[in-house]
């Protein structure tokens, strides 16, 4: 780290992009508006500006601080109290893949051997480790890799790899997967070993003491973000809904790649008083909602606009989802009298790191509280543990709570595997069902 | 003079290669495979012994290869078309480093050392597209026929995207094409290119060199060949006859190893 | 010597007065299940079951899974007492939870989760604290084990693991005459023999099988299983010798060499554990496991590696490409072969090996 790289850092961080980004702020064309949707969330412009700053700024941090290259269930927490700049690359293989760069980077990954079969964020990933190219300008390369495979174990293969490539360490927090309800004592035992092992070996990285006072405080600030993530996520309970899942797989950016940063906090508040006072003046997101859904899996990046669209054109709003709801299930765990062992309970615990039959009663309390009327599954290619038991749970959905479910059979970021067509059959045959059902359903006027 | 020849019975076609003792190239045959590969092998190789103007004579060796390589009669042994194309382009291009074949049902990128050794290859045999067969399929959905696939690539003025990289997707997105408008040269040139990026692919999975050379049933593709020019950044080389690449390999091995 | 049949093998077990386990791959604390006379049966291939899987599972998903779960539908672990699965793999941990909690398996449903990547104290540790879980349940599954079984067990486990490694020392010293099929079917025995019938089987096929190997092209073969089923024989037909392996199902399931120390009983089996080889289902580094390869070839002569990457195999997939960079880097040919699960080998696989063979110096 050299010193003159620490205050070019903190140049740009103050003077440099406040002034860039208020200028490219206002420059923005205001669009016409959409009959089909409701008036744009302010915030978004916000978050732009947010996600702008957090790459802009990524360029100069190489140099200027530790730059960590984090999976999307790591405590990240503990990064933060030691001051590193973070990278998500799953949020930069998202991103890829709104920008249709999948295959193009993927290729890059694929040239040097690596199966099209392989989750297409890791490929995406490796084919920008081994060839620079991204959307973003530039993406600091990583001093260390901290992966947590509570999410799956493909982070841990894809992550090794990248630790082979750079030659750097890998921090590695093995979380072992929940099944049947056992006593889970020796797993977060272990997990909380390994978080305090973790300290350790940041300290010596990073050369200086963990700060326990700056950790709690990060962790305090992650806790309240995940809650006011949730208070975000609360307000699609509403009639008619103010957001759809579609928008929030966006507004999903700074509670995974911010957490714990105050920028995150801010930005939460304003968006769910935004959200709180369009519920209050009944301002809907699709204002012809008459479908309410339940969407599974992650997004479907390249194709959220024609989706969102299609959904819209139907009267059918996705209201809820467990991917989004992933950051704020666990939120109530953080309890700062036993930091090691809350971390260890909340990352070991996540949904995706337990059993099908706790995925069942999840999707069960999901589609209640927010009384949909359907779901719909993706079954993304790239995405086993989040995909196999899918046709199961679409059975058992049948059943409790009685809804009908459509499978959408695409990937993340990989359009290779998507048919547009095909989609759009299954969906528009979906909704004609679901049409027939809420006819059916109703007495008098048609529900919405 | 003593003769050598190399039968290739590929699955849509089989060719022969006859040479004398001196390595000069007497005759050569291409046919259509029967479902019999023996009795195509026979075919292939009594046309091109007839065209060396000798028929009905005994090769002094004679090398099989192709899907069908087990299946040539007196063939002293077989070798796969990997090696056969890669000794093949090395007689036919100076110094080549790399040969990319693009067959009925399969393609492979080989990158060659000296004398035409084998270093590495890359094959795609499991999925029609990237091979003969995804042309054949466009050509009947452009209505070109697969001798006019490649000149309607060649005129194409404009630029359309074909995304899909299945051959059924492949298909529909191109009907979908045509139904919008577009003309056929640029959805010929659209499928060149996707096909293109497919076979770039394989090269890259092996290293991409220069003396590049194109050979196969997929070589006559002027577009094709182009547009492999222009996604990989290398010239390629398309010998005379480029169906022949593989028969001439296993001829000139052969002459080398004699009989067994 | 031919074997019995997984099934029919079972059902003699059973008559035996020992109780029976379904296991699916890959490592999993045997000895724990000989203590209780429960003899594990292993679902690596079993013959395919028509379509009933793809019900349940997408169509990207592994044939071990596939062919796991056809065979669970079809009724083919019905002689099992009870099931246990190892968390190898993301499809694996689907699988271990969709027989029981969707689609409705009664019998107990155990679970083992061996750590990733890393073997040291602490994961000792938590492997010491989860197979003392794991006993537990296999109490309430089979009965409590006997005064002095599980250091039996142990020492079972012990045997067959020199049992291996002599068979495998004499293959790649050129000294044991048999075909490629022959000693397959020999170690795949493993998968479901009783440990001591296992051992006496291994000591037997080394003693009789002393001699010259046959001549062939030597190669080491990484990956999961060998194959498709007829490729040993094909090979055999190539005059391909394999003279190591790094397959999960076979050179990976036992530790190479020395022992790791042994303590309390559980210590020991949690050491051994993880002493196995390097794994790409265990998270090893590539480092460990290109070195690991490196030494087999080294101490087997052999010229070059073959990898059978088995279709959707995901952790051997993301090894694989950085493992015969690193090997043709230090000058060891490699050949790159995705494989199916099925009985003929594709005229394709065979034209590839055929050619990587022409290839070799």
């Amino acid at each position: 780290m050299s010193a003159f790289a620490r205050l070019r850092y903190r140049f740009v961080r103050d003077a440099l992009l406040p002034a860039a980004l208020a200028f490219k702020g206002g420059r923005r064309k205001s669009r016409p508006p959409d009959p089909l949707f409701g008036p744009p969330l302010k915030s978004t412009a916000d978050l732009r500006r947010i996600m702008a700053r957090h790459y802009a700024l990524a360029r100069h941090a190489k140099g200027a601080m530790p730059v960590a290259w984090v999976t999307s269930g790591a405590p990240v927490e503990l990064l933060r109290a030691f001051g590193f700049y973070t990278v998500y690359p799953e949020n930069h293989s998202a991103l890829c893949g709104a920008r249709k760069l999948g295959p193009e980077i993927s290729a890059e990954a694929e040239a040097r051997g690596y199966s099209q079969d392989l989750c297409s964020y890791a490929r995406v990933d490796l084919g920008h480790a081994f060839s620079g190219r991204t959307p973003v300008g530039s993406l600091p390369a990583p001093d260390l890799l901290f992966c947590t495979n509570n999410i799956c174990q493909t982070v841990l293969y894809w992550f090794k790899a990248l630790s082979r490539e750079h030659g750097i360490p890998l921090i590695l927090l093995d979380t072992p997967y929940l099944h049947g309800g056992r006593d889970e004592t020796p797993a977060f035992a272990y997990v909380e070993g390994q978080l305090r092992g973790a300290v350790t070996d940041l300290e010596r990285f990073a050369r200086k003491d963990f700060d326990e006072k700056r950790f709690l405080q990060v962790l305090e600030s992650s806790r309240r973000a995940s809650q006011l993530w949730g208070g975000v996520l609360e307000t699609l309970r509403r009639r008619p809904a103010p957001m759809t899942i579609f928008d929030a797989f966006v507004h999903l950016m700074p509670i995974v790649s911010l957490r714990g940063l105050p920028v995150c906090e801010r930005y939460y508040e304003g968006l769910l008083a935004e959200l709180r006072d369009r519920v209050e003046r009944g301002v809907a997101a699709v204002p012809g909602e008459r479908h309410r859904l339940l969407w599974d899996n992650i997004a479907i990046w390249f194709a959220l606009g024609p989706l969102a669209r299609l959904f819209a054109e139907h009267g059918a709003v996705p209201v809820v989802a467990t991917y989004t709801h992933a950051w704020a299930e666990t939120a109530h765990q953080m309890d700062l009298q036993d930091p090691f062992g809350a971390l260890a309970r909340t990352y070991g615990g996540i949904f995706l790191n337990r059993d099908l039959a706790h995925r069942r009663a999840f999707l069960e309390t999901l589609a209640r509280e927010y009384a949909v009327d359907g779901a719909v599954l993706h079954s993304a290619r790239s995405c086993k543990p989040y995909s196999i038991g899918q046709y199961d749970l679409k059975q058992s959905l049948m059943d409790v709570p009685g809804i009908p479910s459509v499978v959408l059979e695409a990937d993340m970021t990989d359009h290779r595997v998507w048919s547009e067509a095909q989609a759009r059959t299954r969906l528009e045959a979906f909704f004609e069902a679901l049409e027939g059902q809420t006819i059916r359903n109703s007495s008098g006027p048609v529900n919405a | 003079m003593d003769l050598y020849a190399g039968v290739d019975v590929g699955s849509l076609t089989a060719k022969a290669v006859i040479l004398g003792e001196d390595g000069s190239r007497l005759g050569e045959s291409l046919v259509r495979t029967s479902p019999d590969f023996a009795e195509s092998a026979r075919r292939a190789l009594g046309e091109a012994l007839s065209s060396a103007g000798s028929p009905g004579a005994e090769p002094r060796a004679t090398v099989g290869t192709g899907y069908g390589r087990a299946s040539v009669p007196g063939a002293a042994r077989s070798v796969t078309e990997i090696t056969c194309h890669a000794r093949g382009a090395a007689e036919l291009v100076e110094g080549v480093r790399l040969v990319v074949d693009v067959g009925g049902q399969d393609s492979k990128a080989i990158r060659v050392g000296p004398g035409g050794r084998v270093e590495d290859f890359a094959m795609n045999d499991k999925c029609a597209a990237g091979t003969g067969r995804f042309l054949s399929a466009m050509a009947e959905t452009l209505h070109t026929g697969i001798e006019g696939l490649g000149p309607a690539g060649l005129r194409s003025r404009r630029d359309v995207v074909l995304s899909s990289t299945c051959t059924v997707f492949a298909e529909s997105e191109v009907i979908s094409l045509l139904a919008g408008g577009e003309k056929a040269d640029d959805v010929a040139h659209a499928v060149h290119l996707a096909m293109a990026r497919r076979l770039a692919g394989l090269v890259r999975l092996v290293g991409a060199q220069e003396p590049a050379a194109f050979t196969g049933g997929g070589a006559l593709n002027g577009d094709l060949v182009r547009c492999l020019e222009s996604v990989l950044g290398l010239a390629f080389t398309v010998p005379e006859k480029p169906q022949l690449a593989g028969a001439l390999g296993a001829a000139l091995i052969a002459r080398e190893s004699g009989p067994r | 010597m031919s074997t019995p049949s997984r099934r029919v093998y079972a059902l003699e077990q059973k008559s035996r007065g020992r109780k029976v386990a379904a296991v699916f791959p890959a490592r999993y604390p045997a000895e724990l299940l000989w203590a209780r006379e429960v003899c594990p049966v292993e679902v690596w291939d079993p013959p395919a079951g028509g379509q009933a899987a793809q019900a349940h599972l997408q169509a990207n998903v592994c044939s071990v899974v596939q062919r796991g779960l056809s065979l669970w539908l079809s009724g083919g672990t019905e002689v099992a007492d009870f099931l246990l699965f190892s968390h190898t793999c993301d499809s694996l941990q689907n699988l271990s939870t969709l027989v029981p909690h969707l689609l409705g398996e009664k019998r107990p449903c155990l679970f083992f989760y061996p750590p990733k990547g890393r073997r040291d104290d602490l994961a000792e540790r938590y492997l010491v604290d989860h197979l003392a879980g794991l006993s537990e349940r296999l109490d309430e599954a089979a009965g409590r084990a006997g005064e002095g079984a599980l250091e039996r067990a142990v020492a079972w486990g012990e045997a067959r693991g020199r049992a291996l490694n002599d068979l495998y020392d004499a293959r790649a010293a050129g000294g044991l005459a048999a075909s490629n099929e022959d000693f397959y079917a020999s170690v795949r025995a493993c998968e479901y023999l009783w440990p001591e019938e296992a051992v006496q089987r291994l000591e037997a096929f080394r003693r009789e099988r002393s001699g010259p190997s046959p001549p062939g092209v030597p190669l080491v073969f990484s990956g999961v299983l060998p194959q498709p089923a007829g490729l040993l024989a094909r090979l055999d037909g190539l005059g391909v010798r394999i003279v190591e392996d790094d397959f999960l199902a076979c050179g990976r399931r036992f530790v190479r060499g020395a022992l790791p120390p042994a303590g309390e009983v559980l210590s020991t089996v949690a050491r051994r554990l993880l002493a196995l080889p390097p794994c790409s289902t265990a998270g090893s580094p590539v480092s460990d496991r290109l070195d690991f390869l490196a030494r087999l070839a080294g101490r087997s002569s052999a010229r070059g590696v073959v990898f059978l990457s088995l279709k959707f195999c995901e952790p051997e997939l993301f090894d694989v490409p950085a493992l015969a960079e690193g090997l043709r880097s230090r000058g060891v040919p490699c050949l790159v072969l995705e494989v199916e699960m099925g009985g003929e080998v594709p005229a394709q696989t065979l034209t590839r090996i055929e050619a990587f063979l022409e290839t070799l110096p």
